[in-house]
């Protein structure tokens, strides 16, 4: 019944790009549909998986959970051509600026490296709480230093207490005179990935950050870089 | 909105705004903030073409800037009564309570409570005599705008039929008025009453017979209608078209291109209501609608595109149209879907055309089970039409077959209900008698029923309703009637479509009746979650209002009837006309075959089938 279409040459095409202000609200699922239309209607050569139901295909290198932002999110997607053929320029050049508000084309190259090889990612945390000070500082430093770090985790199948202390690899807690400021690299691997709101989550449940006026007190996380080993991914 | 807020809810995208494809403009530079409500959940009112269309007309006026809420749903209502937050638009963050005009758009009688929760998140007054000049203009539009009267005492203007022309002409008047100096409230509403299709309830008193009927409406000013006619937009090919729009990051219910093919309906069905009231039958042109869907596509990006009007099949260019999209979908990778196929016009050569009908199951309505109700109905299908339909779904692989009816149609007899059962197992019997059929698996057909509401400008508008013990004992008899385990069956609850009758054809007093739903915290009555009869039978009961007056008591032809107020194109006369043919079970032609006379051809039109 369908028509049967010839098997088409693509290859894979890397994008770096931010995820900020209102587009932190929107899933990995949602991105994944708006990258795709970004891509179409920028008249991106995509390429079409070959199937019944043919669509666009984006991966992306690591989640990032619903409420966080980021400065450097990876994503590959699939375009006709091959290596030689495809120039990531004349792509760069047709996707222009982005028509997506916090949505940022950073770079458009071919990728050498593979998605697996991320172990790491960089966060910066920001608190806007009552009572932030120094001793707040210190006592979020000592909190989230803790060995074992318990946490209750939600997990596939169901609740239950989890020790995050081997996944921080680093928190740093500073006051920054307004703020509690925490920046911290957290395990990003298959096997470990940690969602930075299990630190925020830390804090409230042993610091007492964020027990106050809901219309006064915030938090936001961005997600400054992504390691592969000690070397910034790429 | 703060973002602990917004971290703290179900779905924030449906708070945040900032999508691709909204209007952001300065608002010192603009002389008219017009908040647009569709009065339901994001994913709801996102997906609907009409909002879309009055936002980007409205907005491609320079000095009016036309922006989005929606109401949000319970946990974010939680949080906003909680932190005494008032209601925002999506697009600049700002309280609605300060805009200019405020706009519902009303497309099921059903939202009546949403609309008024709404208000009270912006912490507006609800009735608009107790709204003063500080707050914004409300105004109604949208198909139960054709009877306003049940909600007449909430809004301050109504919209009479297509807005597109019509809004930009009402914000043009506020503005002028605002400049010269010469604006208040009440000046403004007296000389919007005076354009074409607007009608502001307050200038008319209306007064009622000792029997409780209406005698009649008396306007307040000599220099306003007596009767408000709707407004029609002439030439579809040359009015505004949404092809580069906001586009929606999370999943909303239709989420993809929607492009409409023409407005109208040639059939004539005798219980719809937009059949009626969308008249008379206006086509673009083929070049007009290849032009938008490249233009929407180009905007975009979306990979499915649906045709939109009330029977696509009865588009004059149907096959020019189809045969020129299919080339551009197919090497765009763009699915078309066509809803809304009659059963009589789904022919194997487009089912090849458009995928929908590749994927899932497919849907008929043949609406009534025998062929004497079908006639009484004016539906002009076979059963026939049906099994030649199925068979050519049959042919390629299909199995599941989904059938739409009605219980409680005018006429109908046990004999009717039992049809719809014995229709159901002949398209199980054809799917075994076709020799292509796919051998690897079982037929299955979901039967899925609905009950009749009388509406206004329908035939059928001085119909009673079957009462809904009487309807439950009609669905508990098709139920007995049904034994084959290949057949799903579906029904509605008989109780939310009785409420749907009470205000489709209320009158002004059942204002109080939601004025006190609205006391009690009600709303989204559309969802299941959410309605509670039994709370209703208390409002009735606290706001003296029996009604049954409204759903289940036949109308009297010569009663003056709430929506009298409104003249749609068609007339009372050619209604009645219907109503006898279909007491005698005799069928209508289409426009297209023969003009009925039904009135709605002195609006005008180009490419129109009227004479």
């Amino acid at each position: 019944m369908l028509p049967i279409r010839e098997k088409v040459e693509h290859v894979a095409l890397r994008i770096k790009f931010t995820k900020t202000g209102a587009l932190q609200y929107i899933s990995h699922l949602d991105l994944h549909r708006t990258f795709s239309r970004l891509l179409v209607r920028r008249g991106v050569p995509v390429w079409y998986s070959e199937g019944f139901t043919p669509h666009p295909r984006l991966v992306f290198a690591t989640p990032l959970s619903v409420g966080a932002e980021s400065i450097c999110e990876y994503m590959d997607v699939f375009v006709c051509g091959n290596a030689e053929t495809v120039d990531p320029d004349v792509i760069r050049w047709k996707l222009g600026v982005s028509d997506i508000d916090g949505l940022e084309i950073k770079e458009v190259y071919l990728p050498s490296t593979k998605f697996s090889t991320i172990t790491h990612s960089d966060y910066t945390i920001k608190i806007t709480t009552e009572g932030a000070s120094e001793e707040l500082a210190a006592k979020c430093r000592e909190a989230l230093g803790a060995s074992p770090l318990v946490v209750l985790k939600r997990t596939k199948s169901g609740e239950k207490d989890v020790d995050i202390s081997s996944q921080i690899k680093r928190a740093d807690v500073s006051f920054d005179g307004e703020h509690i400021v925490i920046n911290c690299r957290l395990s990003a691997d298959s096997a470990g990935f940690l969602n930075p709101e299990y630190l925020v989550k830390v804090l409230k449940e042993k610091c007492g950050v964020l027990s106050g006026d809901v219309l006064k007190e915030e938090y936001s996380i961005l997600r400054t870089a992504v390691l592969a080993g000690e070397e910034d991914f790429h | 909105m703060n973002s602990t807020v917004l971290k703290s809810v179900l779905k924030p995208g449906r708070y945040s705004g900032g999508e691709c494809g909204q209007i952001i403009k300065d608002k010192n530079d603009v002389n008219c903030r017009f908040a647009f409500c569709f009065p339901d959940t994001y994913e709801i009112g996102m997906s609907n073409l009409g909002m879309r269309v009055l936002y980007g007309a409205l907005n491609a006026e320079k000095d009016i800037w036309c922006e989005r809420v929606f109401a949000p749903w319970l946990d974010m209502q939680e949080k906003m009564r909680e932190l005494d937050l008032p209601l925002t638009a999506l697009e600049s963050g700002d309280k609605v309570s300060g805009f200019d005009f405020l706009g519902f758009t009303l497309q099921y009688e059903l939202c009546y409570t949403t609309v008024l929760n709404v208000m009270q998140l912006c912490k507006m007054p609800l009735k608009a005599s107790e709204r003063g000049e500080e707050f914004p203009i409300v105004i109604g539009g949208g198909h139960c705008a054709y009877n306003p009267e049940p909600i007449a005492e909430f809004f301050d203007i109504f919209s009479i039929g297509e807005g597109e022309e019509a809004l930009v002409e009402l914000c043009r008047l506020y503005i002028d008025m605002k400049k010269s100096g010469e604006y208040t409230k009440e000046k403004f509403l007296h000389s919007a009453a005076k354009i074409d299709g607007f009608y502001v309830p307050s200038l008319y008193e209306v007064s009622y017979k000792a029997d409780g009927t209406i005698e009649k409406y008396t306007p307040k000013y000599d220099d306003i209608p007596t009767k408000i006619r709707k407004r029609i937009i002439k030439d579809l090919d040359k009015v505004y078209y949404p092809t580069k729009t906001y586009m929606p990051y999370i999943e909303t219910v239709q989420d993809k291109m929607t492009l409409e093919v023409y407005r109208g309906c040639i059939r004539g069905c005798r219980f719809c209501q937009a059949g009626m009231v969308c008249r008379p039958v206006r086509e673009k042109s083929v070049d007009k609608l290849f032009d938008d869907a490249k233009c929407m596509y180009a905007n975009s990006g979306y990979d499915e595109m649906t045709l939109s009007s009330l029977s696509i099949s009865d588009y004059s260019h149907i096959d020019e149209l189809t045969d020129k999209f299919a080339e551009w979908t197919t090497s765009n990778h763009i699915s078309l879907s066509l809803p809304s196929l009659r059963l009589d016009s789904f022919t194997r050569e487009l089912m090849d055309k458009v995928s929908t009908v590749r994927t899932g199951s497919l849907t008929f309505a043949p609406e009534a089970g025998t062929q004497r109700l079908r006639d009484a109905i004016n539906k002009n299908v076979c059963e026939a039409d049906l099994l030649r339909a199925v068979n050519v779904a049959y042919d390629v692989g299909k199995t599941s077959v989904k059938l739409y009816f009605m219980n409680g149609l005018p006429t109908e007899t046990d004999e009717d209900i039992e049809g719809i059962a014995l229709l159901a197992k002949s398209v199980i019997d054809a799917f075994y008698q076709n020799p292509n059929r796919n051998k690897q698996r079982r037929p299955s057909v979901t039967v899925s029923v609905s009950c009749f509401v009388p509406k206004p400008f329908t035939p059928f508008q001085w119909e009673k309703q079957n009462t809904f013990e009487e309807l439950m004992r009609k669905q508990d008899y098709l139920k007995s009637k049904i034994t084959d385990r290949k057949i799903v069956y579906n029904y509605h609850d008989a109780t939310v479509s009785f409420l749907e009758a009470v205000f489709a054809r209320g009158d002004r007093r059942l204002s109080k009746a939601l004025e006190v739903a609205a006391e009690k915290g009600m709303k989204f009555d559309a969802w299941s979650e959410c309605f509670d009869f039994n709370a209703w039978k208390e409002v009735f009961a606290e706001s003296g209002i029996d009604p049954d007056y409204y759903a289940t008591r036949g109308f009297g032809t010569d009663e003056v009837l709430p929506w009298d107020i409104i003249d749609c194109g068609v007339t009372k006369e050619f209604l009645l006309r219907e109503r006898e043919k279909a007491y005698a079970g005799v069928p209508t032609k289409n426009c297209r075959e023969q003009c009925n006379g039904c009135g709605a051809n002195k609006l005008g039109g180009e490419r129109t089938c009227c004479p």
